[in-house]
């Protein structure tokens, strides 16, 4: 029976989130391939999904969360942190705030994994013969330098998700609250060498991984929305609903990209065309302010329900200005044929789709000129609807996406 | 009043113009069976004409409807010249052909200020104001000494001079001043009042760059005063002398002078110790009675002139009778702030007489304590002295502990409320604050408060003790004195607190001056929270504000007097010459207002915040201005000064406007006979302020007018952001009581009659485009100035996303590469991530950010006539006045496409399509490359002129008054809007209520639903006995229960 050990800070399910459906999917790769699953997860999980989508080739041990937020050291670095925030600093030159902001900001990615994760590994590891780590996250790799001895020749693998020594920028620069998850690139690196293989989920972040000084096998692993959304496709009818759709969940970036879009972009666009629609999706709703025009607010829903809403969709959007790892909105869009217009971070990793797959607006009025494009020029959006379907296919299908896991398995 | 069972005839106004030499008397009678024929005048026997009939009073046919009779009134209009300064006016009245003479009326024709029979009459005679009947007795002349004649005021600074004949009659305003000694701060400060000002030659060139960057038009004119040939001759003194106090300075005055002489009131009329005053001194003095006709002393003595303290006294009054007869001047010295528009019902002789005080506007001239004073009244002749009580500041150390004075002066309650008897409900609040910050007070009680106060720590005071008191504590809390300037002189602190909203504009209308404003409890302990932390007395800023408030803080004021006494009578005006120099100047002169046939009695009802600045709001006092400015009577009726009161000072007419304080919209309402209210909503859920405007337009038996600024299905048709309709819901229900719904703009007037549905039957919809403050932006364009590389943009950031503020960042574009961009902030403050955003940007594009926070108008004019470009993007607007205030000073501007800036602008606008920002950037760099300039202050005067609002309003009361009113008014029921479920809800909602966040929901909600007083005697239940302590619902039910009661109109 092969085994893989699967350790992980969040679960596949409930899969609502971009971070929660690569873990799905990578979980179902390795199902797919005929591998049992001994599965740590330090969060909690929907069970009912789970165990009615996995049955019975994953075992789960669940431990309990960290309660980083409540710790002395956490409360101590926002206090710095806020003291750069209101002035305390000024006269310094910026360089000096930043790298004095980031310090505060920093925590070793390992301090976030609780010691049972590693107790419960050691068991396992001494009871299993795995022919894989897998680690989702890069905290999770605590576990892997601990139990070094024990788990000897079998490889590790590192799901990235994201590039975590980039958080520092939107913390100091937008404001965003990156709880224990940032940390500077030399930490990222020193954490990364610990893998056998480090899975980069963009082209952009494989660029990143190697800059900073990785030096072990760095693999490409993009979102394989294509398998879950290939019966899904846009009509041509669609151009005349003028519905522009925004799915996210409800992360600040995401928060603070629909807040912008709505105060900056959206009334251009509702002047200029009365008749465009804005649907919102995602926990992202619930902090979305005001009443704005013809903005429909649908919540949560289930994901069948927002791949219907996404099929009778005209475009949709992705305005977040700032952000890491893979851009699940926008290769969902693609995968279904759904014309989009991103900011550039957006796009991260896809840039040479541009034009093909999506519009790239440079500013919030560049936005909803893109926007006003797409909905009022048939042509201009018909051909990108076609030709993101095709890419779609090409790119973001299950093979293409999981071309070196293959090799990787091969290889064990 | 003429009264006998089957006629009643009164005398309304009369008035005598004298640059044009004609009389105008109007009146009205009732009679149901006696037909009146006509009606004759006779001045000194001389037949002056017969009086136009039935003539419209509505306020008569309101006062006595069961006559039914809606023309009683009467006018008679005539050329006529009067030769003597007193005269008898005979009036015959036929009855079906009967003469029936009424003999001993009489008029006083002084100036151009209309009279009604006064206290010159040998008996006292009926008092009526527009046809209302208040009591027999003697009246203070009404007047502003505004005239009704010149839309502007037009002063004139020059060395002093007694007044003559010619100066008296002409239509400008004498500043005098020290030509060796400029009192820059107080001048800058006074010619905000007028639009014009002429400077004296002499004075003018001492300092050119100062006066010419003064707000005012300047205008240099020659040397018009000429010493007289001794110019070193002593002149002749006579004062007045009221009491001690009057006794200390003026025989410091006096002993400069030799010949001086000293009267005081009879001792059997007053006696507030003037006598034994000047008794120590070794000084002899006549007495005067109050009913004096002549005073042998004085007339034998022949002063120069008699100088007096408050010139409202029956002993001014008095000597002033017998002064003009003997043509010799008065001066009065002003001793403390006031009440600029105190009028008064006071029992005389078991009557209610209507008084109007007209504090320092009695006198021929006005030695003013300082500037702000002449904010608020603009007197003939005046100068600014400062006040001998208050000379400069003197640091003296802190108490070891804070030690609160509280300054309780409750001194006229007989005479003058409503203000002067809440003295429980004040001390009560300030004692309570005290208590809950835990700081040491004492009250120090005024010799003239006959209060019994039931409080700790209570001392008596008197002019020989309070300073001794203020130096023993920290802090002052005062109400309306001037126990805050020596406050402040002694290097205290003070708060002026005014729960009671006592209209003392002189302290309200320095919002962010030295003394301190509160005018609720929570204010008033966060004060003193402060204090108790950090005793802290701010010099610079106490020495700013005194020197507006009470003059060049130097010590020198006695000796600024004693120069001016000295001055007066050694120096003559050359009238001529003045005329002569000026007659080309012919706006100066001219008379530009329509006079009118009927002056209507205006309340326009209006929130403020006491900080902020609103578009709306501006347009209520801008409508307030323009009503007053056609000639009628307005009551600006609001919780708070609005913070741009001030902006409106340059308008003949602005000091007219009576300024009504009332926290709740029911207490403090004007006593007068209203015929039109204006009712300026705003987007809130107070429903009492309209459901009070309501009830007071159907006790008044008035026309009710809806200002509609935007109805939602406009606002919600344009904007990117919706508003809920329930946000309009107040603004309907008044409108169904409605004569008149007023749009700003014919846009909105095309909205407004599809939402307003329910309006009574023959309201009408109208429009009126309201004006910009052009008498200022008429300055503004008068500098020269070069336009410069700066570009204007108006944000706000509350309240706003329809605004287009967010979107500064994106606008902001290369080729602006070099310019300014002046972001004027209105509502809100900007968010951090734009801020940091629009700097970055700049940084990046080399453009120049500056802020601009609450601007004044003047400052605002000057920062538009400077730019080379407005910046407009909004996305909705219910007027708009940027675009148009762009288009007076000649800036061209960009903005949306709005239908009604197409309306109000017509094409002067750069127009780019709604949310094009592409296109909008297009235009700015289309503008700065070429450089463009425009002249659109002709085309868009008939939109943005002061002059043309004014008349469009007129038009449209005058109108409106001739019509019934509406069926539905008198059906109104009062009834308060409790939303009792809604408070219930919320309440509920609290499952784990403590009793402070009982407070803050009932307080809030108490405060939101029962008058002032009514919620203060709430309040002191709860403190009293504690009921609340087991659930907060079942306590706002019972207070709820208690109190309810639906209200008798």
């Amino acid at each position: 029976m092969k085994k893989v050990l699967f350790l992980s800070i969040v679960p596949p399910f409930p899969n609502d989130q971009g971070n929660r459906i690569v873990t799905l999917n990578v979980m179902n790769y390795f199902v797919n391939n005929g591998y049992f699953i001994d599965a740590i997860f330090q969060c909690r999980y929907d069970k009912k999904l789970f165990e009615n989508h996995f049955k019975n080739k994953v075992k789960v041990n669940e431990i309990r969360n960290t309660h980083f937020a409540e710790t002395f050291d956490f409360e101590t670095r926002n206090k710095i942190k806020e003291l750069v925030k209101i002035g305390q600093f000024n006269g310094y030159n910026e360089g000096i705030k930043k790298e004095i902001f980031y310090a505060a900001n920093h925590f070793h990615p390992f301090a976030f994994i609780n010691t049972e994760m590693v107790e419960i590994a050691q068991k396992l590891l001494s009871g299993n013969q795995y022919e894989l780590i897998i680690c989702n996250y890069i905290y999770c790799l605590r576990v892997v330098k601990e139990l070094k001895n024990m788990i000897g020749q079998t490889k590790s693998m590192v799901i990235t998700i994201d590039a975590i020594s980039r958080l520092d920028e939107q913390a100091y620069k937008f404001g965003i609250e990156t709880s224990y998850r940032a940390c500077s690139r030399e930490m990222e690196r020193e954490c990364l060498e610990y893998a056998d293989y480090v899975v980069a989920i963009s082209k952009s972040e494989r660029e990143y991984f190697k800059n900073i000084g990785v030096t072990r096998d760095i693999l490409l692993s993009e979102y394989n929305a294509h398998d879950n959304l290939k019966d899904i496709s846009i009509h041509r009818e669609n151009f005349y609903h003028k519905e522009i759709l925004f799915a996210a969940s409800g992360n600040p970036l995401n928060k603070k990209g629909i807040n912008d879009f709505l105060t900056r972009c959206w009334p251009s666009v509702v002047s200029r065309i009365p008749g465009a629609k804005l649907i919102i999706i995602g926990t992202v709703s619930q902090t979305v302010p005001g009443n704005y025009k013809n903005v429909i607010i649908k919540g949560i829903v289930s994901y069948d329900e927002l791949v219907r809403q996404m099929a009778s969709a005209t475009i949709s959007i992705n305005p977040v200005y700032v952000g890491t790892g893979l851009k699940i909105k926008t290769v969902e869009a693609i995968s279904m044929g759904l014309p989009s217009v991103s900011l550039p971070a957006g796009i991260d990793g896809l840039e040479e789709l541009k034009d093909q797959a999506f519009l790239l607006a440079e500013d919030w009025p560049d936005f909803a000129d893109k926007c006003v494009e797409l909905l009022t020029d048939y042509d201009r959006w018909n051909r990108m609807r076609l030709n993101s379907r095709e890419i779609g296919e090409r790119r973001f299908s299950g093979p293409a996406v999981f071309k070196e896991f293959d090799r990787i398995l091969e290889a064990l | 009043m003429f009264d006998r069972e089957d006629i009643k005839f009164w005398f309304s106004e009369c008035k005598y113009l004298l640059n044009l030499k004609r009389i105008k008397i109007t009146g009205c009678f009732l009679s149901k069976e006696v037909r009146v024929d006509k009606i004759s005048f006779f001045i000194a026997g001389r037949r002056i004409g017969d009086a136009q009939l039935s003539i419209l009073r509505l306020d008569v046919y309101r006062k006595f409807p069961e006559y039914n009779e809606k023309n009683s009134g009467w006018l008679l209009e005539k050329d006529f010249d009067l030769q003597d300064s007193i005269d008898e006016i005979e009036v015959h009245l036929y009855l079906e052909g009967e003469s029936h003479p009424l003999k001993g009326k009489k008029a006083i024709v002084r100036d151009s200020h209309y009279r009604v029979p006064d206290a010159e009459s040998d008996k006292p005679v009926t008092m009526t104001i527009d046809g209302v009947q208040y009591g027999k007795g003697p009246i203070i002349p009404f007047g502003s000494g505004v005239t009704k004649s010149k839309p502007f005021a037009c002063l004139v600074i020059c060395r002093p001079f007694l007044p003559d004949k010619d100066t008296d009659n002409d239509e400008f305003h004498y500043y005098f001043v020290d030509g060796k000694a400029l009192d820059k701060v107080s001048i800058a400060s006074i010619v905000k009042n007028y639009s014009h000002t002429i400077i004296e030659k002499m004075i003018y060139e001492s300092d050119v760059s100062f006066f010419d960057s003064l707000e005012t038009i300047c205008i240099p004119g020659d040397n018009f005063i000429q010493p007289n040939k001794n110019e070193l001759s002593q002149p002749r003194l006579t004062f007045l002398v009221s009491s001690d106090t009057h006794a200390a300075f003026m025989t410091q005055i006096a002993s400069h002078f030799k010949e001086v002489q000293y009267i005081i009131p009879k001792l059997s009329c007053k006696d507030d110790a003037a006598a034994e005053a000047l008794g120590k001194r070794n000084i002899k003095f006549i007495e005067l009675d109050y009913n004096a006709r002549e005073c042998k002393e004085l007339k034998n003595f022949a002063p120069d002139f008699i100088f007096c303290g408050a010139d409202w006294t029956s002993e001014f009054f008095a000597i002033s009778r017998i002064a003009k007869k003997l043509s010799i001047p008065t001066i009065t010295l002003q001793e403390g702030p006031q009440d600029w528009h105190m009028t008064l019902i006071q029992p005389i002789k078991n009557k209610r007489v209507l008084r109007i005080l007209n504090h320092y506007r009695n006198a021929d001239i006005f030695l003013s304590q300082g500037a702000v004073t002449l904010n608020h009244i603009r007197p003939k002749y005046f100068a600014v002295t400062g006040n001998p009580k208050i000379g400069k500041i003197v640091e003296n150390p802190f108490p070891r502990e804070p030690l609160v004075l509280i300054n309780c002066n409750f001194t006229y309650i007989a005479a003058k409320p409503p203000y002067e008897n809440n003295r429980e409900m004040w001390l009560r609040d300030v004692i309570s604050a005290c208590e809950e910050v835990k700081i040491k007070y004492f009250i120090s009680q005024h010799p003239r408060d006959d209060g019994k106060l039931e409080y700790p720590n209570v001392i008596e005071s008197s002019a020989s003790v309070i300073n001794e008191q203020l130096l023993k504590s920290s802090i002052i809390i005062s109400r309306f004195s001037s126990i805050p300037y020596e406050a402040l002189a002694r290097g205290r602190e003070a708060i002026y607190y005014n729960p009671h909203r006592e209209p003392m504009l002189t302290y309200t209308g320095d919002v962010y001056g030295a003394v301190k404003l509160a005018s609720n409890k929570s204010e008033l302990v966060n004060y003193l929270s402060q204090h108790k932390k950090h005793m802290f007395f701010d010099k610079e800023k106490a020495a700013r504000y005194l020197s507006r408030h009470c003059g060049p803080m130097d010590g020198q004021a006695i000796n600024r007097i004693i120069h001016l006494f000295q001055r007066f009578p050694n120096h003559s005006f050359n009238h001529g010459q003045f005329i002569e120099r000026f007659k080309s100047h012919s706006f100066l002169f001219n008379e530009n207002v329509d006079s009118l046939d009927r002056k209507l009695n205006i309340a326009v009802f209006s929130r403020n915040t006491a900080s902020d600045y609103s578009g709306g709001r501006y347009c209520s006092l801008m409508l307030a201005e323009a009503l007053s400015y056609a000639g009628h009577k307005v009551f600006y009726i609001t919780q708070n000064l609005p913070i741009f009161y001030s902006n409106f000072g340059t308008i003949a007419s602005h000091q007219n406007i009576e300024i009504c304080l009332t926290i709740d919209f029911e207490n403090n309402l004007p006593v007068y006979p209203i015929d039109v209210i204006f009712l300026v909503p705003g987007l809130d859920k107070s429903k009492n302020f309209y459901l009070n405007a309501i009830a007071y337009a159907r006790k008044n038996r008035s026309h009710l007018v809806l200002l509609n600024f935007e109805s939602p299905n406009w606002f919600n048709e344009l904007s990117p952001v919706q508003r809920d309709y329930k946000l309009w819901e107040s603004w309907a229900l008044a409108s169904k009581y409605c004569s008149l719904i007023l749009s700003n703009a014919g846009e909105g007037r095309k909205y407004a009659e599809e939402y307003y549905r329910e309006v009574p039957a023959g309201a009408r919809f109208d429009h009126a485009y309201p004006s910009i403050n052009t008498f200022v932006a008429d300055k503004g364009l008068s500098k020269e100035i070069n336009k410069e590389k700066r570009i204007i943009i108006f944000a706000r950031f509350s309240l706003s996303a329809h605004k287009g503020s967010f979107n500064i960042p994106d606008i902001m574009c290369e080729a602006m590469r070099g310019y300014t961009f002046v972001i004027m902030v209105g509502l809100g403050t900007i968010p951090n991530d734009i801020d940091k955003e629009i700097h970055d940007k700049a940084k990046q594009l080399g453009i120049q950010i500056e802020y601009k926070f609450k601007l004044s108008d003047y400052e605002k004019f000057m920062e538009i006539r400077k730019a080379r470009l407005l910046l407009f993007p909004s996305f909705f607007e219910g007027y708009g006045y940027p675009p148009i205030e762009a288009l007076y000073l000649n800036a061209p501007c960009i903005a949306f496409d709005l239908p009604v800036l197409r309306e109000t602008c017509k094409d002067n606008l750069i127009f780019v399509p709604r949310g094009d920002w592409s296109a909008f950037k297009a235009e700015i760099n289309q503008v700065l490359k070429y450089n463009k300039t425009i002249e659109t202050n002709k085309e868009i005067r008939k939109v943005a002129k002061f002059e043309e609002y004014a008349k469009k309003l007129n038009t449209i009361v005058t109108t409106l008054v001739e019509r019934n009113l509406p069926k539905e008014l008198p059906g109104f029921e009062y009834k308060k809007n409790f939303e009792q479920k809604d408070w219930l809800k919320k309440i509920d909602d609290k499952k784990e209520m403590e009793s402070g966040d009982f407070i803050k929901v009932a307080a809030r909600f108490l405060r939101n639903h029962f008058p002032y007083q009514r919620y203060e005697q709430m309040k002191n239940i709860y403190i009293n006995y504690k009921i609340i302590k087991s659930s907060a619902r079942r306590t706002i039910l019972k207070f709820i229960s208690v109190f309810t009661r639906k209200r008798k109109v």
